[in-house]
């Protein structure tokens, strides 16, 4: 009972506006604009060390496996693909919280959004960075990565095959990243323009250059607003189709355990969810360290939890759906690759997984977890590890046991791989450690837009001006 | 602001005739041309069952998102969900169908085909019976207990009431997610027992959600029309629903894409089989005419801004999707009788016509019967 009356009293009091009360617009410019203006603090050091560690790490193992070739890697015949993939898939889905916190809650009016659509999105583009190290290593001569790209060349008749679904991945990631990267560019500009009529020196001439001369005015606006839409209606399709491409390096094969029908819709909803872990991870980490409580405040929080715990949920219904279908197929290699994922070598990854994607975000429901930031940290890295041992549960756990027992083997990743795969943990917090430093972390513009109502004649007065 | 939703008493009387003339053709029928019929019930099953089950399913989507745009218009997914129990009773109906629809009915084809005698531990007759049984209780039940939820919350806007709709909503959800994915196998895959795809449960589920969409959208703007329910009909809400019929109509794309794509680029012959069969005589025909009413027609007509806020542009699509919608089931249901070919008979016409009739009269008067107050936060 006393729990009862205590978790409906911590609801009684909702907060009337998005960010802390008595917030105003100018509190809003100082908070996000200072830790750009001032030197950054320990914590900062200690995370740019480490993060800067790991990312030497992959940089020395990258360099060895294109000295030496992917012979380094555990690969054979059987096992064409492990961790590279895995890490790619994992990589790419982190991505997607972003753009379906910018684009698609955009469209849906979410007015949570405006305080961590700008640090998901630039989690998007770096987890697509990181993502795209993967194929490009293992092609075994990067140098020669462009001939991907289909343009008539003096290869003599050597085109790409328009076929294959790696070839899509080429498009739809391209596509992704440049859309991304434009959209949380033109999202920065208003602000970068505060930034610069703040500094001085070279910092001023440098923010000014990258706001491409904003001033604000109406008519910028106005235009603004319709380029902001537009690339939103752009990039909503992206949500969906990239991973839908991603499944399909999977689902086009005949191999049991990669081909299922579902896949499209359930990586993408994988992908949401592991990219909402992520964003839960980062800015759990950004609003301790950078002082942030009063912009990501518990109802963010909140809101996350329920698309985390939502989302959790489809993907074990998914899981539920191929271990039904694999049985009611009555196809033998179904169902030999599902009793092998839950009970063969690699039955302890599927424990993890369905430990991690399905039964804990469950806790979630309980009010006094999803009140408690520890246990939510907790569980949105437990949702990351999850989701990484999905994929390499798929790829590694169907390839090892195909058709022919004859060609059985049994893969086990090098230390060049861990390396490799460290390294590009190391880029990617590297790359969002520069970002708090360097870029507004928290859209400005868009948070003064939801500050209480007696702020908001300020705000169009000096958010605008 | 409350609203008049009083049907006009003649339109009720003609529904109701055409959904007894129905019932009265399924039973004539049965003396006549037994296949038929069945097939055209099953089509007017799963559409009657379908547009009851959407009722809960937007419902408790609006719950959960906080959704306050539908406004007033809330009232008719809520009176969607009376149709639920009349569900069993014509669940019954089609039991004594099973042998007339369903080859794993029959022992004798049960014991001659390997995969049968494999799949007969789920696909009984009283397996299939038990479970049908099972999903309407689930449904009726917690499908009224999130409409009471909702509606003792718009007399009490407390925390705690808030708190009770969306635990029914997710309550719902949960069990809707689990229970529709295997009605969805027994009911329509099940028809083509050899045949199995894990993408099926979405496939049927963005068809009856699309169709869903359109009687709410018919019933909402039409009712706008009456002097005194101009508000219902806001341009802005108006617009909503033809974002969300871009929006669903892209969702049915993409599952049926997914499907069809895959299966057509790995070829693998224990799947082809349901795409084979509807590569024959009319079936390529139909398949088309479901693409362009169900994708084609909303995405074109509602993309530029100034048709998706006209009530009548909407409603003229809502009602092209709905025709879709029932045309894309009967694609789903009545290839797998391999006899039958496309537009084989009145019957698979009328009958469902004669569900989505009788549909509406009982939504129309749930309607009539239910609250006239505002919603919350209207």
């Amino acid at each position: 009972m006393a729990t009862r009356i205590r978790a409906t009293t911590l609801q009684v009091a909702p907060a009337p506006t998005l960010v802390a009360p008595g917030t105003r617009s100018s509190d809003v410019t100082r908070d996000v604009c200072s830790p750009l203006e001032r030197r950054p603090g320990r914590m900062w050091w200690i995370g740019l060390l480490i993060a800067g560690s790991a990312l030497l790490v992959g940089v020395a193992c990258v360099a060895y496996q294109i000295k030496v070739g992917i012979g380094t890697w555990g690969l054979d015949r059987t096992v064409g693909w492990g961790f590279d993939i895995t890490n790619f898939v994992f990589w790419v889905g982190i991505g997607h919280a972003g753009t379906l916190i910018s684009a698609v809650l955009l469209l849906f009016r979410q007015k949570w959004r405006t305080s961590i659509n700008r640090s998901a999105e630039a989690m998007t583009i770096f987890a697509v960075i990181c993502a795209g190290l993967f194929p490009v290593i293992h092609m075994g001569r990067p140098w020669l990565a462009y001939w991907v790209f289909p343009y008539p060349n003096g290869r003599g008749p050597l085109w790409v095959n328009f076929r294959s679904a790696l070839l899509w991945d080429v498009f739809a990631i391209g596509t992704y990243f440049t859309i991304s990267l434009l959209f949380w560019y033109i999202g920065l500009i208003p602000d970068l323009a505060t930034v610069r009529d703040r500094a001085r020196g070279w910092r001023r001439k440098l923010y000014g250059w990258l706001s491409l001369g904003w001033t604000g005015s109406a008519r910028s606006w106005s235009r603004y607003e319709v380029a902001c839409a537009l690339l939103a209606a752009l990039a909503t399709p992206l949500v969906v189709s990239v991973h839908s491409v991603v499944s399909s390096d999977f689902a086009t094969s005949v191999i049991p355990g990669w081909h299922a029908n579902v896949f499209p819709p359930y990586f993408v909803i994988g992908a949401v969810f592991s990219g909402f872990g992520m964003v839960l991870t980062l800015m759990l980490v950004a609003r301790k360290v950078m002082g942030y409580e009063r912009y990501i405040t518990q109802r963010h929080i909140l809101a996350m939890c329920k698309v985390l715990v939502f989302t959790g949920s489809i993907v074990g219904l998914a899981y539920a759906t191929e271990l039904f279908v694999a049985w009611y197929s009555g196809s033998a290699y179904e169902q030999f690759t599902f009793a092998n994922r839950m009970r063969g070598p690699l039955g302890w990854g599927y424990g993890i997984m369905v430990g991690c994607n399905v039964v804990v975000p469950q806790l979630l429901w309980l009010s006094r977890v999803r009140n408690s930031l520890l246990a939510v940290f907790v569980i949105s890295l437990l949702v990351n590890v999850g989701m990484w041992f999905e994929r390499y549960v798929i790829i590694v756990g169907s390839l090892e046991r195909d058709f022919l027992p004859s060609s059985w083997s049994s893969y086990v990743p090098t230390p060049i791989e861990f390396g490799t795969l460290l390294g590009s943990f190391g880029l990617f917090f590297t790359l969002f450690l520069l970002f708090c430093r360097f870029l507004p972390m928290i859209s400005m513009f868009e948070v003064k837009t939801v500050l209480a109502p007696e702020h908001g004649a300020e705000h169009s007065r000096e958010g605008r001006a | 602001m409350t609203f008049p939703w009083q049907a006009p008493q003649r339109l009720l009387s003609f529904l109701r005739g055409i959904a007894l003339a129905g019932a009265a053709l399924f039973v004539t029928g049965l003396y006549y041309d037994p296949e038929h019929v069945w097939i055209g019930f099953l089509v007017g099953f799963t559409l009657f069952t379908g547009l009851a089950v959407t009722g809960p399913f937007f419902l408790s989507l609006l719950a959960l998102s906080g959704a306050r745009w539908p406004g007033p218009m809330r009232r008719i997914p809520e009176a969607m969900v009376s149709a639920l129990p009349l569900g069993l009773p014509l669940g019954i109906v089609l039991m004594s169908g099973l042998r007339a629809l369903y080859d794993w009915s029959d022992a004798a084809a049960v014991a001659n085909d390997e995969l049968l005698a494999h799949k007969s531990a789920y696909l009984n007759p009283v397996g299939f019976g038990v479970r049908m049984a099972v999903y309407f209780a689930l449904w009726t039940w917690l499908g009224h207990r999130l409409v009471a939820a909702l509606r003792a919350q718009d007399s009490d806007p407390s925390v705690p009431a808030s708190r009770r709709s969306i635990r029914a909503a997710a309550a719902f959800l949960s069990v809707f997610a689990i229970t529709f994915s295997l009605a969805s196998v027994d009911w329509l895959q099940s028809l083509e027992p050899h045949w199995f795809s894990t993408i099926y449960a979405l496939v049927v589920l963005s068809t009856v959600s699309l169709a869903g969409l359109s009687v709410c959208t018919i019933v909402g703007l039409a009712f706008a029309r009456k002097p005194g329910c101009e508000g219902l009909a806001s341009a802005d809400r108006v617009e909503d629903l033809g974002r969300l019929f871009i929006g669903l109509s892209l969702f049915w794309a993409y599952i049926g894409f997914c499907q069809y794509m895959l299966i057509w680029y790995t070829n693998m012959p224990e799947e082809t089989s349901w795409y084979v069969t509807r590569s024959r005589g009319e079936w390529p025909i139909v398949a088309r005419a479901c693409t362009v009413l169900c994708w084609l027609v909303p995405f074109l007509a509602l993309m530029p801004k100034r048709l998706r806020r006209d009530p009548k542009i909407v409603a003229r699509v809502a009602v092209a999707v709905l025709g879709g919608a029932i045309l894309h089931l009967y694609y789903l249901v009545a290839p797998a009788h391999s006899r039958v070919g496309a537009g084989g008979g009145l019957l698979e016409v009328c009958l469902p016509l004669a569900a989505l009739a009788g549909f509406l009269w009982m939504l129309l008067r749930a309607l009539a019967k239910g609250p006239r107050e505002p919603v919350a936060g209207h």
